[in-house]
């Protein structure tokens, strides 16, 4: 209990909880640290940040079961290879992490007894991130562990979880496995389990820094963060990448990249004509970067492909020519299909060379339907 | 006597395995990998 004379000023981290983490290895900077990215990722105010301290302290942390299905393990590598900062350290310290295919020490039917022992012991409490799709095809023979089909097992494990955290852009929406033809009846998470609590983190891979904001937010509040139509926390996919876009300035100016390579492209121009799709992608890679926050494809000189939209293999492609049937350049003929009104005014004012009050009607719009956490 | 063991499935690796096995007095005769997920790419 704190003496009211000492109490820290709002939003500080309890002094016990800092040494706590350093007894565990986690040095005080790097526990603030964290905190604070999650706060910040999480659209909180600062004030909050002391209660996201203490989330991460009470005893009753939830058990975590990973699920891998048609996938290739690349959301896991995002998680474990995390340092952004320390995310994985903290969170894997706190959550205990009872079935992970890919990290976990016991195989074959130990590994289904931890499985089985979580759901049971557990039921309604534990939380699941799902990464792969599922195939429905043919009885779900496309893909099986431990003799049982995938279906069969995300119908059990998130059926009976407390929450299910669908990572990735297959588990959200079917991803490259349900790209056309779909030979195994590829499905998200969301399709395969329709009774299921799912929120949906797309993107090849998952930011890893979302996915921590995500658990966090539950431990923090007891339950997910807000969504959109297509279940996806608001936090991370409120904001068009093309708003928030460093090369913004050179197309609102004009300025484009031809060929990779060339002058505009040394200088950073903006790169839509090379085929970049953050017009019609909503996601918080500009802010939110990756490895550390130290960069992102269009940082890195390259278009954005899309990757966290619904089914980008086919939305998405050509990835590097502008979408087809342009008349002059820009208007998106696919506007419709993907469903993005927004994408038309972008057409248009790009044809018109980028009339930046174009732009800001449609900013304030998006930004009316952003709606914060409290 | 053979007997048969299954172990699937394998942990720590990337992907999905299922190695079923042959033991004959004590020694592994014969085995079977399968990949048991297919994406179709
Ligand atoms: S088109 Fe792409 S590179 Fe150009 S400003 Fe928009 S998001 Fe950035």
């Amino acid at each position: 209990m704190q003496n009211p004379e000492t109490r820290l000023p709002e939003g500080s981290v309890p002094e016990e909880i800092l040494q706590q983490w350093e007894k565990r290895g986690v040095s005080r900077r790097s526990f603030l640290k964290f905190c604070s990215a999650m706060t910040a990722t999480l659209a909180l105010p600062v004030t909050m940040m002391g209660r996201v301290a203490q989330a991460l302290e009470a005893d009753s942390s939830p058990p975590l079961i990973w699920l891998e299905f048609q996938d290739c393990a690349g959301d896991s590598e995002a998680f474990l290879r995390a340092n952004q900062p320390t995310a994985a350290e903290i969170i894997l310290d706190y959550l205990s992490v009872d079935y992970h295919e890919t990290i976990m020490a016991a195989a074959g039917h130990q590994a289904e007894a931890a499985k089985h022992q979580t759901i049971e012991k557990y039921k309604g409490k534990y939380l699941v991130v799902v990464e792969g799709s599922i195939p429905m095809a043919d009885g779900g023979v496309y893909c099986t562990v431990g003799g049982d089909s995938a279906l069969n097992i995300a119908r059990q494990v998130c059926g009976n979880a407390a929450a299910t955290i669908a990572v990735g852009s297959c588990a959200t929406f079917g991803g490259i496995p349900a790209a056309t033809p779909n030979p195994t009846g590829a499905v998200s998470v969301r399709e395969a389990v329709p009774g299921a609590t799912v929120i949906n983190l797309p993107g090849c891979p998952v930011n890893v820094q979302n996915l921590t904001a995500t658990i966090v937010h539950y431990l923090t509040f007891g339950r997910l963060p807000a969504t959109d139509q297509l279940a996806r926390p608001k936090f991370a996919y409120g904001k068009r990448i093309h708003d928030n876009c460093e090369r913004r300035s050179h197309f609102d100016a004009g300025q484009y990249a031809e060929t990779f390579g060339d002058p505009g492209h040394r200088q950073g121009w903006c790169l839509y004509k090379l085929g970049c799709k953050g017009p019609e992608t909503f996601h918080n890679c500009p802010t939110v970067r990756y490895n550390e926050g130290s960069s992102w494809p269009i940082q890195a000189g390259h278009g954005c492909l899309g990757c966290s939209e619904p089914q980008f293999w086919d939305a998405m492609t050509p990835f590097y020519r502008r979408l087809p049937q342009v008349p002059g350049f820009g208007v998106e003929s696919t506007a419709d299909k993907i469903g993005l009104g927004l994408i038309a005014a972008t057409g248009v004012a790009f044809a018109a060379h980028a009339v930046a009050s174009s732009f800001r009607k449609g900013d304030k719009l998006e930004a009316d339907q952003v709606v914060k956490e409290d | 006597m053979a007997r048969k063991i299954a172990v699937d499935p394998i942990t720590r690796i990337e992907g999905h395995l299922r190695i079923e096995a042959q033991i004959e007095g004590g020694k592994i005769t014969n085995a079977w990998s399968s990949s048991t997920m297919y994406r179709g790419i």
